[in-house]
């Protein structure tokens, strides 16, 4: 996948852990974990709006694109 | 909740095919345990039915073993006719039905018998995976990629199957055309194929690659956060 999650980034600048996180924004710590782990095939708006309110980010910080890493032709239909 | 919704019925037909199931593999036992034994010893009024196969032993009415074959007829004479509708004659043609006879005990009979035994054993195979199936929905996972792949071999079974079929219909109609004779009537050896299961065969063939892109979407949905 070329986007890359930059959770863990964000969260040690803002001295947060997972677990803060989760409790805050509403979601389960799996979930958050996918997310961080780059296992996360979508995100919905409103998870990264919560996330974005909370972390008091914008999407930019938290989402990267890095062209080395395109599944070129991987995707079906 | 629709998946939760589901599993009681899905319980139910698990409990059926299991009791399916035994009852098949009894018969398998049984029918193996038989036909060998009447290979060596002295089995009397046993029958055998190629299509659609089965077996008994019924000692009180035969004393000898049959076979029924699956025969295609056409009718010689006899003048058909409806004189309502201003029909002077017609012919009965391409007439199907079963044909049962003495059997000796030599190569017709295994061969007979080793298909008897393979029917059962594809239909046990065909329950075992059809069970598989309603256990993934039984435990809300009815879209496991193994399940994709499960209803597309269900689906290869019926096509294949239906050709099988259809060839040893033919062999069997040939086998009596080669030796049977009767008064007023001829054996022909017709295939009798039905497009009917090669249709279903399809249509479910369909159903798995839906089923496949389901799984898919499945995945997707559970790695959306």
């Amino acid at each position: 996948m070329a986007i890359r999650v930059k959770l863990d980034h964000v969260l040690l600048d803002r001295r947060l852990t997972l677990t803060d996180l989760a409790e805050r924004i509403g979601i389960t710590i799996a979930n958050l974990s996918v997310l961080k782990t780059n296992k996360a095939r979508a995100i919905r708006f409103s998870t990264l709006d919560a996330l974005c309110r909370e972390l008091k980010c914008q999407p930019s910080d938290l989402l990267e694109w890095s062209p080395e890493e395109t599944d070129t032709g991987k995707e079906e239909e | 909740m629709k998946v939760s919704r589901l599993r009681s019925p899905a319980s139910f037909l698990i409990i059926l095919l299991n009791v399916v199931r035994v009852a098949v593999g009894i018969v398998v036992v049984v029918t193996v345990a038989v036909l060998t034994l009447a290979l060596f010893a002295d089995i009397r009024g046993l029958e055998l039915t190629v299509v659609p196969p089965s077996f008994g032993v019924s000692p009180e009415s035969h004393n000898n073993w049959t076979l029924t074959i699956p025969v295609s007829v056409t009718i010689d004479g006899g003048r058909i006719a409806a004189p309502s509708i201003g029909i002077e004659r017609a012919e009965l043609r391409d007439v199907r039905g079963s044909l049962r006879f003495p059997l000796q005990r030599g190569r017709l009979f295994v061969v007979n018998g080793l298909l008897l035994i393979l029917f059962l054993v594809v239909f046990l195979w065909l329950t075992t995976e059809l069970q598989r199936v309603l256990r993934t929905v039984r435990d809300g996972k009815p879209f496991a990629p193994s399940n994709a792949s499960r209803i597309r071999r269900i689906a290869w079974f019926f096509i294949v199957g239906e050709f099988i079929r259809a060839t040893i219909v033919y062999l069997e109609n040939s086998y009596a055309a080669a030796h049977f004779t009767a008064e007023g009537l001829r054996f022909t050896a017709r295939p009798d194929f039905s497009i009917v299961a090669i249709i279903e065969g399809l249509i479910i063939l369909v159903i798995a690659e839906v089923f496949r892109a389901g799984t898919r979407l499945d995945e997707d949905q559970s790695l959306t956060v």
